[in-house]
């Protein structure tokens, strides 16, 4: 698990660095912005360190990219549609987990499901970490 | 596992009883003690609460990171992250 911390703490660094030039008093971001960007950059972190192995991961990375670009459309009798994902009906007691696991609506199997919930509750576990050190070694910083 | 199920979206018993172990370990010990006896449905309710809980770590973090960003030096504080990372 240490080298999933590493590597996940790594690359959650590398990402925030990109924050770094967009923050020049030439082209200033807003503060909702940056905190956006680094919330976004949590959940890639995540989906980059758990790979594309989970329904989770995947599911993150698709919504990830999404809020990057518009809305699929298509040409359905002459009028525009938004494509959304289609909802599969899920079974009793597990709706509210479904929702909550990215990409959780598609999964069928009760036993998948609680894999997929270990797993990303680890993950998510794991980035509250990294994002707290980065916040104690930070506020120290400034003081020192 | 001990055996495959089909992927049909019943679920046994067995796999309920195995599922309620398992999300029961999911839960942080302070959670955990009110869940002794609880049934699968408690059990569901109180993962989402802690995965909610987590997201909004999430959130206030990535907001007090953002405040915080003006003195951030990226490469020193990886050296230091994954130093402590590694140590524990």
């Amino acid at each position: 698990m240490q080298d999933m911390n590493a590597m996940q703490a790594t690359h959650f660094l590398r990402l925030l660095s990109r924050l770094k030039p967009l923050m020049a008093p030439t082209l200033p971001i807003s503060t909702s912005q940056q905190t956006k960007f680094i919330l976004k950059s949590a959940y890639a972190s995540m989906a980059y360190a758990a790979g594309p192995r989970r329904v989770w991961s995947r599911a993150l990375v698709r919504r990830i990219r999404r809020n990057r670009r518009r809305p699929t459309m298509r040409i359905i009798n002459k009028r525009r549609h938004v494509v959304r994902p289609r909802r599969r009906p899920a079974e009793g007691g597990s709706e509210e987990l479904r929702k909550v696991i990215p990409g959780g609506d598609t999964i069928l199997n009760g036993a998948r499901l609680v894999e997929e919930t270990s797993d990303y509750v680890q993950f998510l576990r794991t980035q509250v970490i990294i994002m707290k050190a980065l916040v104690s070694s930070f506020s120290k910083g400034q003081h020192g | 596992m001990s055996g495959r199920r089909s992927s049909g979206s019943r679920i046994t018993e067995d796999e309920i009883n195995e599922l309620i172990s398992k999300l029961q370990l999911l839960l942080p010990e302070a959670r955990r003690n009110s869940m002794a006896r609880a049934s699968a449905t408690k059990l569901l309710n109180e993962t989402c609460n802690y995965i909610k809980s987590l997201h909004r770590e999430m959130d206030d973090l990535s907001d007090r990171l953002s405040n915080l960003m003006l003195t951030m030096d990226t490469d020193s504080a990886q050296a230091e992250i994954i130093r402590s990372l590694l140590l524990h």
